[in-house]
């Protein structure tokens, strides 16, 4: 058959594969390349709408194909002052592993009259895209590049992506390429300064890479923040009244409306003041119908954040299990910051998919049956990938107890979002003693509905309340003046360092986890189990005396903004944001940044005291002065 | 003698100032504002409403009459006393507000966020520098349910307290304890029993280092130290404590410029030290 060569290249190994038998229905020849054991050329036939019948070639990158680094001149670390890397020159890189996928991707190229990129459709993806692009041109300069638009690897799916090509956004490429030189340059500059500067200071940190990265140290900075917050807290008395009352035998306690006071003689004035009125007067009875809200769509960031409350996993592995489902074609792409599904989305078919399911197959079957709702719909939708989803049904049997794990969350969390709200009735009892206010809540749940499924939440009946009537007075049981004490707050969580890196933008839902990864890797932080029980198990982050030492450094340096505050990062995310949205050039946020940054690199050097006094504190003298 | 031509001025000045303020100047310091108001003739309730608003930031102890029924009681703040009623108006100025429904703790802390330019709003850490201030709303009050789950009392720690007072833009909301003083100089607590909108204390942006001393500082939100309230007859004062609620109070505004400046530098050394005091008793 003489029809068009067309080479198809994919972000990685396992969505080539996946992508080429849905396109090749069985007629599917796989070749090995030479020297790479993971990358495989799949051959095969396809008739595509816009390019007629052709001859298919589908291959993969793994990841990023290139790397951007300083020239040689510049790579040692004492070759040039760090403050010079600023505007060292730099070459883009094929690292000596990928050279044998670079050089496939060229000569699979030279035969072809189109190019039909399947790397992940997201600002890395299209990243990726661009640089299989430049390979590719090198073995064709006039090939066509087309790419495809899809967020799972769902048959139907695939073949729609197949059918209806797009063109690689160069903003999205743009706005990748200008984080991966300021991250290049920011963070090799401050690296070799703190090391180079702090190494010699103690013989601890002799093999030590103090590695310095504007995502790292804010994210730092929020657990030293915490830290302490926790350290210097200070407990305080506060006083309150509690009044009971018992009645059809049941005890029913009413709380103080003004919660409890940091001022003793105030409560005991008050106190008298309730116990001169003697009877207490019912003020409110309410009933009335109340609910448990199911779940909104999966985004990655609520993936993550429940993940680690969760599943007993950290982030990280969280995402990398996800990774795989979504490999595996079980789920969809675990990358996304959508929380809504469009109207058109097919959820009941997706249900149908689960109804076989072991475990939530009778519950799915209860959706499919006539319990099915439209899910809620959240306020972000990144137009390029869904909520993530289940897409096949995974048997138990095919999944590893990770996978298991995250699978059940990401299927459980779909069910949820399809079905009905929880159901209850409340009852709110207010009373009023003397000048003061107390009241009493009771609940009782009448419908689990998507509780049944979502088993992370939880919402219990309270104890039943006796009946009470508007406007009847009565004596308490039981009225006392008490105490209590304030607590400190507990260190940072996984889930509120995802939370707080979120929202203070700090890295992207894709990168946040790898970022706190890093600060472990480096020892700047240790995670302990936080003592819960059940289910809810979270890790939370203390910092080590290095980590403190570093914050402290850097905000004892005279900066108008600390690096270990978020914001210099976040003003970068959001000029990343300009790109892509065609406000702003690379070229431009790339000055940009470098310019602020380099402000806060000279400062920091001539202040390098601060930071050198503030180690030598905590690492070489462990913390005496 | 232009005081004695003045005469009749005068007293329909201390009239007119006494029924619709319920403020009674001492002769010097009415004495001291016509002669410094006299230059052109303007109606009495003009000359009056200069007046009342001149009292409204001096200092009462010096500017009002200490005699008669519109001072506190002598035994004002005796707790033997269990429940009594003021039996007049009586003017008063705040000396000192605290809120004592949060930590102090929780107060420091917001305070410091203050001096570093920092302002939360749910998880999201702003800059809170002038110029630099982004408005663009975005309330995270949705995540802050689920950062609060999972805390059991969540008021009790120090931690959620400090969530609801970290803003530096929204006061406090008590109930509050504020120090009172009339014009004989009497002091005595009193306690916010209702809400009383006015009642809110604001912490104050400083200045930016090296920031040139603006004159023109913006006035701060909230109350100020020096500010007059009118504690009405009937007033309830329960062990020495005067029990506020908006139909007791008049709220008439106001500020003694001095004390409220000297009383903001203080607040956290005051706060911290008291902590102090608390730990070791």
């Amino acid at each position: 058959m003489p029809g068009q060569k067309i080479l198809c290249v994919a972000e990685k190994p396992a969505i080539a594969k996946a992508v080429a038998q849905h396109l090749a229905g069985g007629a599917l020849t796989t070749r090995n390349i030479q020297g790479n054991q993971y990358v495989k050329n799949y051959q095969f036939t396809y008739n595509f709408p816009a390019w007629g019948a052709c001859e298919v070639t589908m291959t993969s990158v793994l990841g990023h194909l290139t790397g951007l680094d300083f020239d040689q001149r510049y790579k040692h670390w004492k070759s040039c002052p760090p403050s010079q890397l600023f505007d060292a020159p730099t070459v883009t890189t094929i690292e000596t592993d990928k050279q044998a996928i670079a050089d496939n991707i060229a000569q699979q190229a030279r035969f072809s009259r189109i190019l039909f990129l399947w790397t992940d459709c997201d600002r890395e993806g299209e990243h990726i895209g661009a640089e299989v692009r430049s390979q590719a041109l090198k073995g064709n300069p006039r090939i066509q590049v087309k790419r495809a638009k899809f967020s799972n690897t769902e048959r139907n799916h695939v073949i729609q992506a197949a059918r209806n090509p797009i063109d690689l956004d160069e903003r999205q490429a743009n706005a990748v390429s200008a984080r991966i030189e300021l991250d290049l340059r920011i963070g090799a500059a401050f690296t070799r300064l703190q090391t180079l500067q702090l190494q010699a200071l103690s013989s601890k940190l002799e093999n030590q890479i103090l590695s310095y990265g504007s995502c790292q140290f804010p994210t730092l900075g929020f657990v030293v923040d915490r830290y302490y917050r926790v350290r210097n807290f200070k407990p305080e008395v506060f006083w309150l009244i509690k009044v009971m009352h018992k009645r059809d035998n049941i005890k029913v306690n009413f709380n103080w409306k003004r919660v409890h006071l940091f001022d003793r003689a105030t409560v005991t004035i008050l106190f008298e003041q309730c116990l001169d009125a003697k009877l207490a007067k019912v003020t409110k009875v309410q009933r009335k119908p109340t609910s448990k809200w199911r779940p909104l769509p999966l985004t990655t960031v609520e993936l993550q954040m429940q993940g680690s409350r969760f599943l007993r996993m950290n982030s990280n592995e969280v995402m990398a299990v996800a990774e795989k489902l979504y490999q595996k074609g079980f789920i969809s792409y675990p990358r996304t910051e959508t929380d809504q599904f469009s109207g058109d989305f097919d959820l009941r078919g997706l249900l149908r998919r689960q109804l076989t399911h072991p475990v939530w197959g009778a519950y799915a079957q209860r959706l499919v049956g006539g319990e099915f709702k439209q899910p809620r719909s959240g306020r972000n939708n990144d137009q390029a990938h869904p909520p993530i989803h289940p897409v096949t049904m995974a048997a138990p049997t095919v999944l590893d107890a990770n996978e298991k794990k995250v699978y059940e969350f990401v299927t459980r969390r779909f069910l949820a979002c399809c079905s009905e709200d929880a159901k209850g009735e409340a009852t709110d009892i207010e009373i009023e003693w003397g000048l003061e206010t107390f009241h009493a809540h009771g609940l009782v749940v009448l419908q689990k509905n998507y509780l049944d499924v979502y088993v992370y939440d939880k919402w219990e009946s309270s104890q039943q309340l006796p009946s009470f009537q508007l406007g009847e007075t009565f004596e308490l049981t039981e009225a006392n003046m008490t105490d209590g004490k304030t607590t400190p707050p507990s260190y940072l969580t996984e889930p509120e360092l995802i939370g707080l890196m979120d929202a203070n933008g700090i890295g992207t839902d894709a990168t946040m986890a790898e970022h706190i990864q890093k600060i472990k890797d480096r020892h700047y932080v240790q995670t302990r189990t936080k003592a819960a029980s059940g289910r809810n198990q979270v890790q939370e982050f203390i910092p080590t005396v290095l980590g403190v030492a570093l914050i402290e450094g850097y905000d004892n340096i005279d900066l108008d903004v600390s690096v270990s505050k978020p914001f210099l990062r976040k003003e970068m995310e959001l000029k990343m944001k300009a790109i892509c949205e065609g406000r702003k050039t690379k070229n431009e946020v790339v000055d940009e940044s470098l310019t602020q940054y380099r402000e806060v690199f000279i400062k920091t050097q001539r202040d390098i005291d601060a930071l050198k006094q503030s180690v030598t504190k905590y690492v070489v003298n462990e913390g005496r002065a | 003698m232009a005081a004695s031509l003045n005469h009749s001025l005068f007293l329909q000045l201390r009239n007119e100032v006494q029924s619709r303020y319920s403020l009674t100047p001492t002769d010097a310091w009415l004495n001291e504002f016509v002669t410094t108001t006299r230059n052109r003739p303007v109606p009495l309730a003009s000359l009056a409403s200069t007046a009342h608003f001149r009292l409204l930031s001096s200092d009462f102890t010096v500017s009002l009459l200490a005699r008669g029924p519109q001072v506190f009681p002598i035994n004002v703040s005796d707790v033997q006393t269990k429940d009594t009623k003021l039996s007049n108006n009586i003017p008063v100025q705040v000396l000192e507000i605290q809120d004592i429904s949060i930590s102090k703790w929780s107060q420091i802390e917001a305070i410091e966020r203050v001096e570093r330019g920092e302002e939360i709003r749910g998880r999201e850490v702003i800059r809170n520098v002038p110029g630099i201030n982004d408005d663009d709303d975005v309330s995270a009050n949705n995540d802050q349910a689920s950062a609060n789950a999972g805390r059991s009392s969540s008021r009790s720690t120090g931690q959620s307290t400090s969530i609801v007072t970290g803003s530096s833009k929204k006061g406090t909301t008590g109930p509050h304890k504020l120090l009172l003083q009339d014009a004989a100089g009497t002091k005595a607590w009193a306690f916010e029993m209702s809400r009383i909108e006015k009642i809110t204390i604001v912490n104050l942006n400083p200045p930016l280092p090296g920031a040139r001393e603006v004159a023109n500082q913006p006035q701060p939100e909230g109350m100020q130290i020096g500010c007059k309230f009118l504690l009405k007859t009937g007033t309830n004062v329960r062990r020495g404590l005067i029990m506020l609620a908006p139909e007791s109070v008049a709220v008439m505004g106001g500020r003694v410029e001095a004390w409220d400046k000297k009383w903001r530098e203080q607040r956290k050394a005051r706060l911290t030290q008291e902590l102090e005091k608390e730990a070791a008793g």
